[in-house]
């Protein structure tokens, strides 16, 4: 049995990276891990209430394409730097497999911060698959 | 299964992290997938036929044989090169390659990338 865990944000890398992991799923659940990150706001840190609403929207997409695959699922969600929440995540399930897409979301947070498949593969101790 | 095969393709420069990904790859070797391997020689650098010799050798213990290609110049180009020339599906590569390389790899490569670790 191989545990695959899929790192998903809606965009389109991370749609095919979605579709990959459920050909690869072979009849297993797929561990489905979703990220808000955080901002550094008055008084501390803080995430945007509209950014932690569209990925659960795009969640449920996710959930919705899965059940017409007929792939079993589960979900994970985090808050904080999306490639840390992966890697503890996959360690946590003792994952064999992360899928990950090729790009952010935005262009600007990936100038800004990097990319997070590039921080995934950085930190994980496990196999990365990395879709464009 | 489309008409055309599905193409894997290892980067593979004859080091530990290089034999895992090769061993990975045989294993996603399949019905209707064929197999191809590059060892890029950095420019400036002796020529490196032992590693696809070793490849050989490796995946014929495992009865699998593969298209074998040599290049020379910078790993990260030539890989990149050969998957769009290859028309490759997927591109696996070792952990061990070094971080820039992978970073670039994963970026540009028109496919996609296995890390093996």
């Amino acid at each position: 049995m191989t545990k695959i865990l899929v790192g998903y944000d809606g965009s389109d890398s991370a749609k095919r990276a979605l579709e990959r992991a459920a050909i690869l799923a072979d009849g297993d659940a797929l561990t489905l891990v979703s990220a808000v990150d955080l901002l550094a706001g008055k008084g501390g840190f803080v995430y945007d209430p509209v950014e932690k609403e569209e990925i659960e929207r795009h969640l449920h997409e996710a959930l919705a394409r899965l059940r017409e695959l007929g792939v079993a699922c589960r979900l994970a969600e985090g808050i904080g730097d999306p490639a840390h929440v992966i890697t503890a995540e996959a360690e946590e399930i003792g994952a064999d497999l992360i899928v990950v897409g090729t790009n952010h979301k935005s262009l600007l947070k990936r100038l800004l911060l990097g990319s997070v498949s590039t921080d995934v593969l950085h930190r994980a101790k496990t196999e990365v698959l990395v879709v464009p | 299964m489309t008409g055309r095969a599905r193409t894997i393709l290892v980067g593979f420069d004859g080091s530990e992290g290089a034999r895992r990904a090769l061993d990975r790859a045989a294993e996603l070797v399949g019905y209707g997938t064929s197999l191809s391997v590059v060892h890029v020689v950095p420019s400036g650098h002796a020529n490196g036929s032992l590693s696809l010799e070793e490849a050989r050798r490796r995946l014929n213990d495992r009865l699998l044989s593969a298209r074998t290609l040599e290049r020379v110049g910078d790993p990260a180009d030539e890989l990149i090169r050969a998957a769009q020339e290859l028309r490759a599906d997927l591109l696996v590569i070792g952990d061990s390659r070094d971080g820039s390389v992978r970073r670039r790899l994963v970026h540009d490569a028109p496919c996609d990338v296995l890390v093996v670790r």
